[in-house]
């Protein structure tokens, strides 16, 4: 379907979807069991700070609120109106809207999914024309907007952040917030399209590209109607913005009929890679990556630097040390050896023996445990110093180091982190690895540190397979961006 | 531009021909008008004086069919190579013509071309993407592309960048970069011929609208440039 509703608004600004200062909420119930009830306790859970309306046709007051009958007869124009009743009221409510609402999302769903309800769809289109609003969705979740207190998700709100989402999944929309929350990112916005029959992916990548909260953008996209529209965005972006794709249904198009024997050999995989490769932007392959990805451009506090790839292992554990390496390599990435004056100067330290100087550096929980972790800090910044390398990649294997004293020699040691992260130059890259065999004991503290060392500005990972991957994405945009604005 | 208007001239005598795809005289027409020639050439037919030509076009010779019916000229028989007389080009006209008449197939002539000596097989293509359009292609020939898959795309139009990182793509550039003692071509040969396609002026993304797929394979490129011994064009459908 390429149905699309008339850009009404002469204003196409999106602000109003992340900062409505009114909010109607269509779908609450006297019983207080609707989503539009949900909704409204989770925008005064969250603090939210404007005015909400709900929208009933019988009852004078809900959730402690007053009720007005219709869209039209709310005292102020409503920035953002949230529809969750039966598909089959939807057109008429918004029928009558006579131009009071700004944006209308729709949860409903019924209009059009899997090839049902295409007269119903039409009559929303009809109805948001006649209403004279914008459309997100249907079938959708919306705006979660930590900064302005929306969210459609249960739950303490996380504070604000620079990643801007757009997601043509809703389910996955949620998976995005909660695991990148729980990396530590932070989103000035996450939407949830839903069927795009108005607002689609071109409109929001327009809005996070020019949004000044915005500095890294994701997108998770499934079927894109104009997708020359969003190609030329973002090459015309010439990657101003770090952009990370996740695309389903790359393989699943399959191969066309094809007349040439070029037709036959392309498909849509292709093609998306091609887009990538031309405008900077980053593809990956599974929500985890997604998110690691977005890790490391959203704490790195300045991506003008650029970034050679040469990076610096460090950590306990010389097996995961040697696995990282080959990780690294497989992906281009230089784990290159150091100077002998950078190994003299290490030797001058006083390190114990038992302890690896070459690059990887591998330093083991006893040898850390001698210095309370300081050896670690002393070590990186001579190598920092002398070495120069884009990158300085810390893995700590939690379990082994959380041995000794009750956890005290990890404290030290993430203490030691922070400090050198404020020390080295921001064309140093530190990524920290915080390795753990997934058990409760370990999981907190693994948060509570990961949520630190993001603020301090200093990507943090599950696994170095992940960070290697994150590196390489980091690269690829690096060399794209400085190709590009040379 | 002019020769955009030439091109859409071919384009309108094929379509009002019914043709699904430009012959291949034309098809390598309109690539000589953006900047890619072709081998020297002539149109013959069954009755001409083969050894005037052949002294015209020098040396070995390759004579291929000229058939609306016929997609895949090699697959039918209908390329013969290293050609160095005149009996030799009218036996091998026979036994096309014998083809033709068993499948039933028309004859619009032959095409007698200068066999290209030296240089590296490449194939560059187009098709339209359902969401992005133009597409260009890139690849190595014969095997590279047939079994290795050793192709890299970008979306229309593309830029010196974009062509120059196409070739880098391909686990193959190595080859034409002369790899293993092998002929060294220049980058900026295949970047132009690419360019030609694909690029803001390129016939692909000026004549998008008239075509629906394009090939040219194999292109020949050497240090004394780009020579498309077959290309196919492929109208677009209404």
């Amino acid at each position: 379907m390429t149905i699309t509703a008339a850009a009404t608004a002469e204003d196409t600004s999106l602000h109003a979807l992340f900062h409505p200062r009114t909010i109607a909420v269509a779908g609450v119930s006297r019983k207080s069991d609707g989503q539009g009830n949900k909704f409204i306790r989770r925008l005064r859970q969250a603090n939210y700070q404007g005015r909400i309306y709900p929208i009933h046709p019988v009852e004078t007051e809900l959730e402690g609120l007053r009720a007005y009958p219709s869209l039209a007869q709310t005292p102020e124009t409503v920035d953002y109106a949230f529809v969750a009743i039966p598909a089959e009221g939807v057109p008429a409510m918004l029928a009558q809207a006579r131009g009071n609402v700004r944006f209308v999302q729709v949860m409903s769903s019924g209009f059009g999914e899997g090839g049902r309800g295409m007269a119903l769809q039409q009559d929303l289109l009809d109805a948001v024309r006649q209403g004279g609003m914008r459309l997100l969705g249907p079938n959708c979740l919306g705006t979660y907007s930590p900064a302005a207190g929306m969210s459609f998700i249960d739950g303490q709100l996380f504070l604000p952040g620079s990643v801007g989402v757009l997601s043509q999944s809703g389910g996955l929309s949620v998976d995005i917030i909660r695991n990148g929350e729980y990396r530590g990112l932070g989103f000035s916005g996450v939407v949830s399209l839903g069927n795009c029959l108005d607002i689609g992916p071109c409109e929001l990548l327009a809005h996070y590209l020019e949004d000044p909260s915005t500095r890294v953008i994701g997108a998770y996209l499934e079927d894109i109607r104009n997708g020359r529209q969003f190609f030329e965005l973002l090459r015309d972006a010439k990657a101003a913005k770090p952009v990370v794709l996740l695309k389903g249904g790359r393989t699943a198009q399959g191969l066309r009929a094809a007349a040439s024997h070029t037709g036959s050999l392309a498909g849509s995989e292709q093609v998306w890679k091609a887009l990538a490769a031309q405008t900077g932007s980053i593809l990956v392959d599974s929500l985890e990556d997604f998110i690691n990805t977005l890790v490391i451009f959203e704490s790195s506090r300045s991506l003008a630097p650029p970034f050679d790839g040469r990076t610096i292992l460090f950590g306990n554990g010389g097996g995961a040390s040697v696995l990282a390496a080959d990780a690294l390599g497989k992906l281009g990435i230089d784990v290159p050896p150091m100077s002998s004056g950078t190994t003299q100067a290490l030797q001058a330290l006083g390190v114990p023996a038992g302890a690896g100087l070459e690059n990887p550096l591998d330093v083991p929980a006893n040898i850390l445990e001698r210095s309370k972790g300081r050896i670690a800090g002393s070590i990186l910044e001579a190598v920092a110093l002398r070495e120069q390398p884009g990158a300085i990649l810390m893995h700590i294997n939690m379990p082994v180091i959380m041995g000794y004293r009750q956890g005290a020699l990890l404290d030290e040691l993430m203490h030691i982190v922070l400090e050198l992260r404020r020390e080295l130059s921001p064309a140093v890259r530190l990524l920290l690895v915080l390795r753990s065999t997934g058990q409760a004991d370990y999981e907190e503290t693994r948060r509570e540190y990961t949520q630190l060392a993001m603020q301090a500005g200093i990507p943090t990972f599950l696994d170095l397979p992940s960070a290697a991957r994150a590196l390489h994405a980091l690269r690829t945009y690096s060399r794209f961006f400085h190709s590009r604005h040379a | 531009m002019q020769y955009a208007d030439t091109a859409r001239h071919i384009f309108e005598h094929a379509k009002r021909q019914k043709r699904q795809a430009l012959d291949e005289p034309s098809a390598k027409r309109i690539l000589g008008l953006y900047g890619i020639p072709a081998p020297r050439s002539a149109i013959v037919d069954c009755d001409v004086d083969a050894g005037a030509v052949l002294k015209e076009l020098g040396g070995r010779v390759v004579l291929k069919l000229i058939s609306p019916e016929v997609l895949h000229k090699s697959d039918f028989g209908g390329v013969a190579l290293g050609l160095e007389d005149s009996d030799e080009i009218r036996a091998a006209m026979a036994i096309m013509s014998q083809r033709c008449r068993e499948k039933d197939c028309r004859i619009e002539g032959f095409l007698l071309e200068e066999q290209i000596q030296g240089g590296h097989e490449i194939v560059i293509g187009g098709f339209h993407d359902p969401s992005f359009g133009p597409v260009v292609m890139l690849g190595l020939g014969g095997i590279f592309v047939e079994i290795l898959r050793d192709i890299s795309f970008r979306i229309c139009p593309i830029t010196r960048t974009d062509a120059l990182e196409m070739l880098d793509e391909l686990r193959g550039a190595a080859l034409l970069r002369g790899a293993r003692g092998g002929m060294r071509v220049p980058d900026e040969i295949v970047v132009d011929a690419l360019l030609s396609v694909g690029g803001e002026n390129g016939l692909f993304f000026q004549l998008s609208d008239a075509i629906g797929e394009l090939d040219i394979n194999p292109l020949i490129v050497s240090p004394q440039g780009a020579v498309a011994l077959d290309a196919r064009i492929v109208l677009a459908s209404e």
